[in-house]
Order: C-alpha cells, then structure tokens, then sequence
C-alpha cells in the first residue's frame, strides 16, 4: 500500500476530520464572543483542561496507568519554561520544548521503578513526586514566580486579545486529539489497549510491556508539560508552586476525565465543556454563601459517574452507538484503507476441525529430528516449595510434546520457565541452540515461542479479530498488515463468523480456539499449549486435538499440557512424565503411560488394564 | 428493517441524560446571558466597585474580614453623603471569590469586571491573588487598589494599581530599630536574633529585610527555621532549637492561624521566655483571643490597626456589619480595618475626580497628595500619596507596632498613635 | 543529645497518632484491596464531629467524644461500603474505581466540613493541650501521652477482636482467600462491610485524639493523607501490624529530619524514604511479595 492513494487519503480525512471541524467550531464561537473578556478566558481554560486531560488520557485512559501524580509534569513544563523566560530570556515559544523535555525527563525517572508496580501501587506511588518537589522549591525560594511582563508581543508570549491564546490552546488540543486518534488506530494503541486488559497475557503474546507503558508515560508527560507552561503564560501571571502542584489539579484532570470517559477520545472534551464551566458558574452564584461548593459538585460527579456510568459520558454513547451500529447489520468500525468487509454470516461450524494451513512466517526447516527447544537442569522453588528439580527434556522440531502428570507436578511451572514468565534458580533453556532462559516473555514471543494458558487469558473488552490482531503485532508493526494477517488466521480457525464479537461473549470453545489463533498470529516456532481441554466434552477434546496436530504439521513443535491423557496418547509424538518436579518418564506416549512412577503416581491400576487390551 | 434501536432502559436513561444537558445549557446560558446588573434606578446612578477576595479556602477568614470593612467603610462613605460630585452617588461592591486558587482569583476579576459600570476595583489579599487580580485589571485598564505589602507587587511596573501600605521592606526598616529602641529602654541589650516561619514570599522578603537591618545595628542571626505555609504539622523540633539556641529576640513570620497557635502552644509548653516579634499584623486577629496569656508580649508590625486617630464611628461600623453578616468579632484586627487604608481614599480620588472615567481616576490618583484629613485618619503617616509604582509615597510610609498586653492587643508605637506603651519580654 | 531524644519522644508522640489512622487504612486495604483516599478526611470530620461540637455546645471532653465517635463513625463506615462502595467492588478495574471514588468522598467530606464550619483552623483548648510533664530535659506533652495510651488500648481492642471474635476471623479470612470464603457460606458483603466501617472508625476515633493536642482545619487530610499512604505502603500494604510500624517511623523520621535539614523539608525526606521502599522493597517491611501469575 503506497503511500498517498485515495483510500489511504480517505481514511485520514475520516480520522481527523471530526478533530479539526470541532476545533474550527470552538475557535468561531470564540471569536463571536469578541468583546467579552471573561467568556474567552473561560473558552481558553475549557480547551486548556480539555487539552491538559487529553494528554492524561494517554497514560491513564489508554494505558490504564492512573497518574495520581500528574500535575509534577504539568508543573516541571510550567516552571521550566518559567525560569528560562524570566532568568535567560529564552522566548517561552522555545522554553516549552524545554519544559516537555524537562517533563519527560522526569517522567523517566519516576517510570523507572514504578512501573513495574502494580497499578495501585503506581497511583500512589506518583502522588510523592509533587509533593517531594513542591517543598523544594517553595524552600529555594520559588514559591511565588512573578511572570515578568516584557510588553505585549509575539515573542513573550503575552498578548492583550485572550482570543490569540485561544488560539494556541486550540493548536495544542489539536494536536494532543491527533496524537490519539493516530494512536487509537496504530499497533502502539492496540498493546495499550491489550496491556490494560491483561498484562499477563500481553506480555505474552509479544508485547513488550514496560517498555509501551513508559512511552505512554513519558508522551503524557511532555504534552502536559506544554500545556502547563501555556497554562501559566496565559491565564494565571503569577506561578506559585500551589497553582501548577497543586492537589486541585489532579482532582480536576480526573473529574473531567471520568465523567468524560477513561480511555476515549471525545471524553475529555465534553467533560470538560460541561464541569469547567459548571465550576465558574457555580463559583460566581454560591461562592461566597457556600464555599466550596464547586468541589462538592466534582465530587459527586466523581461518585455518580463511577457507580452510574464507569465508562463516562463518551464512552456510554460510543457503546450505544455501536451496539445499534450491529444491530443495524453494520460493517465494523474498524476499517483499513484496502480491506474488504468480512460480513461472512455464515453459521458458527465449530464441530468441524478447521484446517490449518502453512501459517505465515514459520521458518521452513528441512523436518530432520534436532531439538528445537532443549531445556537442561532446570530449578526451580517457590519460598521452601521445590516447584521444579532437575528437569531436563529435549524437544524435536514439528512434533507434537505431551506433558502430564498429578496436580503440583510442576507442569505449569516449567511452561512459565519456558515462556520467560519465571526464572530458573538452575539450568537453562535453550531455543535452536541459545540459553533464552534469561528473557522476558515478549522477547521470547518474537523469538517463536508462543503459549496459550490454562485460565483462558483472552482480552474480554476486545473483539476476536482485536485479539488476534494483537497476536499478530509481535511481527509486525503496521496496523493493516496485522489485519490481513488477523483475519486469515480467523478464517483459517473458522472465527471468522465471530470476528466482531467481544471476547468475552465467547463459548468455551470458541475462547479456546481464540487464544490458539491468537497464539498462531504470533507466528510462532514452538507453542506451549496449556491445558487446552479443560471444559469441554469428549467430542471437542478429539477435535482440539486434532487441531493440534495439525498445527504441528505446518512445522510448528507444539508441547500440550493435559489430563485428559486418553486425547492426549492419540496426538502425541513423545510424552513426557513430571511428579513433584522431576521427570520421571520419557518417550513415546505408550512407554510413558504404561510406565510404573507415572501409573502409581496419577492413572491407577484400571486404565493401565484397559489400555492394555485396547 | 426493524430494529428495535432503543431498548426501554435505555430510553429512560437517555431521556434523563438529555434533561440534564438541556437544563445545564439553560442555567448556564441564562448566567451568561442574564443580567447580572442591579443597578437601582435612583437620582444618580451607583458607583460599582469590583471587590475580589478569597471568601472561599484557606484565606477565607482573611478574605471575608477584609470585605466586611469594606462594605462598612463604604457604607460611611454612603451616610455622608455618598460622592458628591458625582451628584451623591454611592459606592456599591461587586464582590467576587478568588477561590483558593491564583486561576480563581483571575477569574473572579474578569467574571467581576464584565461589567462595563465597574469604575475601580479592589483586592485580593494574598500576594499571589493580588498580582494575578492586578494583572487582569491593569489589561482591562480599572484602577486597582491593594493592601498588599509584599514589594514584588511593585515590581512589575503596572499603571493602573494602588498601594496605600508600605512595603514589607520599608515597614521593618521603620519597625524592627524602633524594637532595638524598645529593648534597650527596657534595659535589655539584643545580640542575637532568630527567624522562624513560613517561606512565603512576602515572609522571605522580610526576612531579607531583618537581616540587612539588625546586621547593620550589629546583630547576629544564630539560626533560621522555616516551613512552607500550611506544611506545619508539629512545632516541637523548631521551638527545641529556640529553645537551644536561645536568642535574644525571635522574628517570627507567618500568618496561618493553625501554625501561629502551634508555635505559641509551644512556646508556652517549653517555657520559652525569648520575646518573638512578628511581621504580621495577624497578631491582632481577634481568633486568638483565647490564647491572651500565652502571647503576653508578642509584638507585631502592622500598617493598619485602630490606634489613637482612628474614627471612633468607623470601628462601631466594621464590628457591627462583620456582625450582621460574617461573625462576632470581639476586636477590630487587621483584616477588618484595612478597608480603611484604602476605600475614604478611594473616594477622595473619586470626588476630585469628578468622573466615572477610569483614566481620569487613574489619573487624578495617581497625582493626589493629601494629609491630614479624615480620608487618612486611619493611615500611620497621616497623608496619602503615590509613586510612580502606585505605592504610597515614602513621606508617608510608616508603621504601627502592636503588642499583646494583658490578653488584647494595643498599637503601642508610634507614640502619636499609641494605646499602651510598650513593654519588653513576659515574666 | 537530648536534643535528639525529645525528638525523638516527639516523634513517637506524632507517629502513634499516624499509625492508628494508618491500621484502619491497611486494614480497609488489606481486607477489600481499596484504596481509601477519604481515609484522613474521615479523621478531620471527627475532628469536627463530635469532638469539636459537642465541646462547643455541651462542654464534653475529646476524650469522651472519642469513645462516641467509635461507634457513630462505625455505622457511618458500614453504610458508605454498603450502600456506595460495594457497587463498584468486583469489577474488573475495581481498584482503580473504588480509589476514585473515594477521591470523591473526600471531596465530598473536606467540603461539607468548609461550609458547615468555615475554613478557620480550630482548637480544642483544653487543660491538658498545653502542659507537659518533665522528664529529665525532656518535655511530654499531656494531651499527646493520654492519646498514646488510649491508642495502644484502641489498637489492641482491634486485634482482640480480629483474633478473638467470630466476625473478626471472618475478616481475616475474606482478606486471605475470599473466594473459599463465599463458598464456606460466609457472607461476604456483610463482612466488608464490618471490614471498612471498623477502619472507618479506628481513623474516626484517632482523628479525635489528634484533635485534642493540634489546631485542624477542614483540608488537615490533604496534607497526611500521602503520608498515610507511606505509613501504610513502608509497613507492606496488607499488613496492619505493618502499618503501625510504619506510621511510627515517618512519624519519628519527619521529627529528626529537622536535625538534619530545614523543617520545610521534613514531609520532602519523609517521601524520599517512601519512594525508595516503594523502588527497592515495595511490599514493605512485613508484606509478602506478591506473584505476577
């Protein structure tokens, strides 16, 4: 797809466009103000709030990382950009590049060690850094900064006509909507979407976790710093550590962002059209007689809309209009310059096995037996618990591994080893021939291991495609490319009915051939099936099965975790025996079922007959 | 094709959604649109004055004690005869609340001086209030008048605010000598000083003043304890060091109440004999009344606090409308005597003003030069004028000290003006 | 050097009063996993409510308003979980839900209390307030020491009763494992909500406490809630053993910062530590580390 065809020019007017005519809109109505002050200084500080929540947004609605702690950013770019004017004259046009990057800086370092937290964790977490800096500087003196006034002009950034400021806040909440809308559609939105949903499994399927989220941080972080340096050359004239660190401004940012709706592009500018005039009014009408009374209004606010309406004001209409959007028959939202519509609405052919033909991307190696995957001397103990002794096991290319054994034995353990969601105490685990034993999992799943889980780790609030599509990601980088890929996948597994659908309306079935297609978009060389049966009746444990081995006769080595060992024998090229941490058989599944250890330990005397006569 | 779109719940939910929406639009068009102007049709129309203080928040007792004066100033101003050349117009507030936020006060300004009938204003209090309120009316081009001290609001080069107080620079020059003075007739000889208080910048500019003054009489600073306002959450380790280092005079900055009654609970509890000398005029709020015995000697600089020349009338009238409308004051401080530093000046200037135009009040303030009269009864220096900044001119700068005795406070310096004379050091 | 031990004295004084707002937030936290930003302002409107009013008008002790806000703030705390909280509980970002609504709380609290009693710091003046017992050099503060005892009474009473009390087990056990819980019949909304209404009312009673010694003002939660948060966090989250290790620390750290830097930056040093154990030991001096899958 070159750049600049119609369809691609088309998508982009479609993207953008609502942003600039809401933006030409706000920016008329201001000017038929003209003569009133006051009612510009109020547009100017809805679109600022409006701008200032937007940029939280990122971190905080997409990325599911509340910033309790924001106004540090919003602060750091006021008092840079501050500073430098007053002190080296640098015109604020350049300081507030100085005041992001100062912004960001600090982002970096606060992201470093928090977020790795959890996300409570890191809420509270980020409150400290305003509140270790702000007495800092109220210490060096800088408590009350007074804006020189240089006269009005262009280069110190202080005009007479509010409208000019208007103006900027518009550019700047133009740009702040853009940079969303770009990331709503980009693969970086979808891991935001996906890590919000389930880290874990994001993780997983290629998504390198800490890494998306400091950059959601740190983007956060430097427009905010913008717009605080614009905040405070246009409407406060006098910085004071209270203004731009104060509590109210978190408290302010959430409560337009709630009610707006986390995580949504128009949220933030409702809200904020609504409450920040709200405030003023209710400010001038009972300021004096109930002070306070515009925080009692944020606050309930805050209270109704969480119980009421947790997706906010925006986020309850884009639900509504969706959900009439399908009941309509209407094709998906989610489109791509070039892509056809899949409004197959064929039955759901679940009892038949799909076929699974060469999946993309797998690396065609001549089909002789070396172990693709070799783990040696693993370890490995929980706290007094040895989860894992001394396992070793070599695995050959394109077969199909079976791993069973009791509860406790460690057979979840030593996929985590694998997958890199754990490290060993001892041992290593060697992929064609290199120690991976060390990685993380994303690295791991751009290497070619690819896992599904045992608690089906499906992101509920995505659809199917969504999901595969997030699969598909961990090779490639272009939205459209992982939707063709996302979508052959699905047909392939026969989803493709399905594709529109939340996940978390799925059918048991259905969830599982979803985290497998899912893990198939990876494109990977191994995959770790964990228990996949679990739930389902006989019939579909033989079709699962049989999807399996297909799988593995593309080429793709794929070791099953299981009970249902009767399934399990009918697949499997080599199985493998683990009780309490060891291995204590290996071979090919009839040796490793009828052995002793593995008999006493887990099936009992009567199946071993019954396998036996059959 | 049929499709049911809208299922029951969720019409009622949009329905309910869209009656709140439409009644938001309506309030909020009806505030902006409405007429906020009562303007009472009489012989000559009213003279509106935008009042903006923080009536909210953390300064909301300052901000209503301050505009409590204010009406009563205005209302005397009123009962005798208004503006009188301006056919007896009388002077209105237009109040506004700053909130506690520098954003708020801006926007009270503006929300206030919408008004295009809004000859002059006055406000905000606190330093950081007050230079984003003069800001915003030196853009919309109204006169301004401040009580504020802090010498950065001069700083700026506005022409359009007023400052009938001296600076926090010129009220320790005049101040802390005369305490030298004190100290010494009471036979006590300073060496050493301490500062303990908030950062604030109008506290650090004193500070800085302080320690240019007492450094040229002589006197050294052993130690300096400082916090940031309202950060104060136990005064024990500072009243330790006083206590260890044991200065002879202590110059004490700070003006939220919660933190003076911490140190002076202290004080008391580890016996602490050292005199403190305050920069703040809060030392006279009534709301530390019951702490009397405890302040025993404390003394503060004010520019503004009922002394001997004070009209009698003017403080029945600020106690009685505090009373009617705020609270039952047992004094008049600080706060509700300001007033009368700036509004029998404010209409001074309007009456040689002779015009609701505000450049020519602009104008006519800036050139006046008055003493002596009932509009500066109330001011230290008896007279008013302005310098080019809009601060009061340096030939009427000065300053009262005000000191604790038996329970109330009294203007004890200058001698003009005193009420009790002053003593040094509790026993 | 006696310097530093009424510093330190000081600071044992000032930690109790953290650490027993700090046990009800690790408590509501350990329990339900919220995160109770409201959790000072329930404190501050004690301060107000009874304590400050009945002294007002009926001249009745802190003290006794003390024992009277333990169960009024109880009933207060039960109908918040039942009727307002438990609604968010349970879904997927509860965590992030039940913080913001109680952000709201706050809001709603600290607001209430400006318009009901104005901004103007109070203080309760009391005889005890400002004497003090001499002990050596060192200076003890009545009203502080009466508070530290009824603390170590409250908190006492408190693991009496999660130790000793069927409901207080119950308490403990849906902290562990709420799931096994529901399925041995325990009804889980009813213990949640003993759960936050005696956290609630530990804060309540140790709000009044504070009141007797320390000038308060409607926004006071503002400025301890961060420090609560560190309390609760330093002592390792679910721990409330933990917490009160951790109130009293910051309480002494923030006293003996000021030998070392200006007393403006004693809340700054106070952070610093936070943000470090949050960076090397995030679950705090006695929580477990938790596991990732």
């Amino acid at each position: 797809m070159k750049r600049g065809t119609p369809q691609k020019r088309h998508t982009f007017w479609k993207d953008y466009s609502p942003i600039l005519i809401a933006c030409v809109v706000g920016g008329m109505i201001s000017c038929i103000i003209a003569e009133n002050r006051y009612l510009q200084r109020i547009i100017l500080l809805v679109f600022l709030w409006a701008a200032a929540t937007s940029s939280f947004n990122i971190i905080s609605g997409y990325g599911g990382q509340v910033v309790f702690g924001y106004m540090m950013f919003v602060g750091c770019g006021a008092y840079t950009t501050v500073l430098l004017f007053k002190f080296a004259g640098i015109t604020p046009w350049l300081g507030i590049f100085f005041g992001a990057a100062a912004a960001g800086i600090v982002a970096i370092f606060i992201g470093l060690p928090t977020l790795r937290l959890r996300s409570h964790y890191f809420a509270v977490a980020t409150i400290a850094f305003p509140l270790i800096l702000s007495p800092i500087l109220d210490h060096l003196g800088l408590e009350e900064v007074t804006i020189p006034f240089k006269g009005y002009g262009f280069s110190s950034m202080q005009f007479t006509d509010i409208r000019v400021y208007v103006a900027i806040a518009i550019v700047l909440l133009a740009i702040t909507l853009a940079i969303i809308r770009k990331i709503e559609k980009s693969r970086f939105g979808f891991e935001l979407k996906a890590i919000k949903q389930n880290e874990n499994a994001a993780e997983g399927m290629g998504v390198d976790v800490y890494r998306t989220k400091m950059f959601a941080f740190v983007l956060s972080a430097a427009l905010g710093g913008i717009i605080g340096a614009v905040y405070a050359f246009s409407s406060l004239f006098v910085l004071t550590t209270h203004a731009v660190f104060g509590l109210f401004i978190i408290v302010r940012i959430l409560s337009i962002n709630i009610v707006g709706g986390l995580g949504t592009l128009w949220g933030p500018v409702i809200a904020a059209s609504i409450l920040v005039p709200l405030g003023e009014f209710l400010n001038a009408e009972f300021g004096a007689r109930a002070p306070g009374v515009q925080d009692i209004v944020y606050g309930t606010a805050l209270i109704v809309t969480i119980i009421f309406m947790p997706a906010g004001i925006w986020g309850r209409i884009s639900e509504f209009l969706e959900h009439r959007h399908r009941k309509l028959g209407g094709s998906p939202k989610l489109s791509f310059a070039g892509s056809s519509d899949p409004g197959e609405k064929g039955n759901i052919e679940k009892k038949e096995s799909p076929v699974v033909e060469n999946t993309p991307a797998v690396g065609t190696e001549d089909g002789h037996d070396r172990p693709v995957l070799q783990v040696e001397g693993i370890a490995k103990s929980f706290g007094g618990v040895m989860a894992l002794r001394d396992v070793s096991i070599e695995i050959p290319e394109g077969k199909v591994l079976g791993i069973i054994g009791p509860n406790g034995a460690g057979k979840t353990t030593l996929f985590n080893v694998i997958n890199g969601y754990l490290k060993p105490d001892k041992g290593k685990v060697l992929f064609e021939g290199k120690d991976i034993a060390y990685l993380k999992p994303h690295d791991l799943c751009r290497l070619g291991i690819a896992r599904t889980f045992q608690v089906a780790q499906i992101f509920n609030k995505m659809t199917v495609l969504e999901n595969i599509m997030i699969g598909a990601f961990a090779r490639h980088s272009s939205s459209l490319d992982a939707y063709a890929i996302a979508r052959k996948t699905a047909e392939k597994m026969r989803m493709t009915s399905r594709l529109n659908d939340r996940a978390v309306g799925l059918s048991i079935w259905e969830t599982k051939i979803l985290e497998l297609s899912r893990a198939l978009a990876t494109g990977p060389k191994v995959l770790l099936v964990d228990e996949p049966m679990a739930g389902l009746n006989p019939e579909e444990n033989d079709k699962i099965g049989e999807i399996l081995k297909a799988i593995s006769e593309t080429g793709i080595t794929v070791i099953v975790i299981e009970h249902v060992v009767q399934s399990l024998v009918k697949i499997a090229d080599l199985m493998v025996g683990l009780d309490e941490g060891r291995k204590v058989a290996e071979g090919s599944p009839e040796e490793v079922i009828s052995d002793p250890h593995i008999i006493e330990a887990y099936l009992g005397a009567k199946w071993r007959k019954r396998y036996a006569q059959s | 094709m049929e499709v049911e779109v809208w299922q029951k719940g969720e019409r009622t939910m949009i329905r309910r959604g869209l009656t709140i929406i439409l009644v938001s639009i309506v309030i909020i068009g009806g505030f902006i649109f409405g007429d906020k102007s009562k303007v009472a049709m009489t012989a000559a129309p009213d003279i509106k004055i935008a009042v903006v203080y923080p009536l909210s928040g953390a300064f909301s007792r300052n901000g209503n004690l301050t505009v409590q004066g204010i009406k009563a100033a205005m209302g005397w101003v009123n009962d005798n005869g208004g503006i009188k050349s301006l056919g007896g117009a009388k002077l209105v507030p237009v109040i506004g609340d700053c909130g506690s936020t520098v954003e708020g006060s801006a926007n009270a300004m503006e929300r206030v001086c919408r008004d295009p009938e809004i000859v002059m204003a006055i406000g905000s209090w606190a330093s950081s209030f007050s230079m984003s309120s003069t800001e915003v009316t030196e853009r919309l081009g109204i006169p301004q008048f401040s009580e504020g001290f802090a010498d950065s609001l001069t700083e700026r080069g506005l022409k359009w605010s007023f400052y009938p107080n001296p600076p926090y620079s010129t009220l320790s020059a005049i101040v802390l000598p005369q305490v030298i003075e004190l100290a010494k007739n009471a036979g006590k000889s300073i060496k050493t000083a301490m500062i303990v208080g908030n950062n604030q910048a109008a506290s650090v500019s004193f500070y800085k003043t302080a320690k240019e003054i007492f450094g040229k009489l002589g006197i050294k600073f052993i130690g300096e304890e400082t916090w940031a306002i309202g950060t104060l959450t136990d005064a024990t380790p500072i009243m330790q060091k006083v206590k260890a280092l044991n200065p002879d005079v202590v110059v004490y900055m700070g003006d939220a109440l919660t933190e003076i009654q911490m140190v002076m609970m202290k004080k008391k509890e580890f016996d602490i004999k050292t005199p403190f000398m305050c920069g703040g005029g809060w030392l006279g709020d009534p709301s530390l009344k019951f702490g009397g015995e405890y302040l025993e000697s404390w003394i503060a600089l004010s520019p503004s606090f009922p002394h001997k020349l004070t009209p009698r009338e003017w403080i029945t009238r600020a106690l009685a409308q505090c009373r009617k409308e705020y609270s039952n004051e047992a004094w008049v401080g600080q706060e509700l005597s300001f007033a009368y530093t700036m509004v029998p000046i404010m209409a001074e200037v309007l009456e040689r003003a002779g015009s609701r135009d505000r450049q020519i009040i602009r104008d006519t303030g800036r050139k006046l030069d008055i003493h002596n009269v009932m509009a500066t009864r109330h001011i230290v220096g008896q007279g008013m004028a302005f310098d080019e900044t809009g601060r009061i001119a340096p030939k009427y700068r000065g300053s009262l000290i005000v000191q604790w005795q038996s329970g109330r406070p009294y203007p004890v310096y200058p001698p003009n003006l005193a009420l009790a004379k002053p003593i040094w050091g509790a026993k | 050097m006696e310097n530093g031990m009424q510093l330190i004295i000081s600071g044992i004084l000032v930690g109790v009063s953290y650490a027993v707002l700090a046990a009800g937030l690790a408590l509501i936290f350990g329990v339900m996993k919220i995160i109770n930003f409201a959790h000072a302002s329930f404190a501050v409107l004690a301060m107000y409510f009874p304590t400050f009013w009945f002294l007002q008008w009926w001249g009745i002790d802190p003290f006794i308003s003390a024992g009277i806000a333990l169960p009024l703030f109880f009933i207060l705390g039960y109908l918040t979980q039942r009727l307002l909280i438990e609604r968010v509980i349970g879904e997927s970002e509860s965590e992030t839900s039940t913080l913001i609504m109680t952000m709201g709380f706050s809001l709603l609290i600290d607001n209430f209390i400006l318009i009901g009693w104005s901004g103007a710091p109070r203080i309760i003046n009391q005889p005890y307030t400002l004497e003090t017992w001499r002990v050596g050099k060192v200076l003890v503060n009545h009203a502080q020491t009466y508070s530290l005892l009824i603390s170590l009474v409250l908190i006492g009473g408190l693991f009496l009763f999660l130790n000793k009390t069927m409901i207080g087990k119950a308490i403990k056990a849906a902290a562990d494992d709420p799931e096994g819980c529901a399925y041995m019949g325990i009804n889980l909304r009813f213990v949640y909500g003993v759960a936050f209404a005696l956290g609630i009312a530990i804060t309540a009673t140790g709000g009044c406490l504070m009141a007797t010694y320390r000038p308060f003002n409607p926004f006071y939660g503002e400025s301890i809630i961060v420090i609560l948060f560190a309390s609760v966090v330093l002592g390792g989250m679910t721990s409330i053993a933990g917490a009160l290790i951790g109130g009293l620390i910051i309480g002494i750290i923030q006293q003996l910062s000021s030998l070392v830097v200006s007393i403006s930056l004693q809340n700054v040093a106070v952070f610093m530590i936070f943000v470090l154990f949050l960076y090397l030991r995030p679950q705090g001096i006695l929580g477990k580390r938790e596991r990732l899958i």
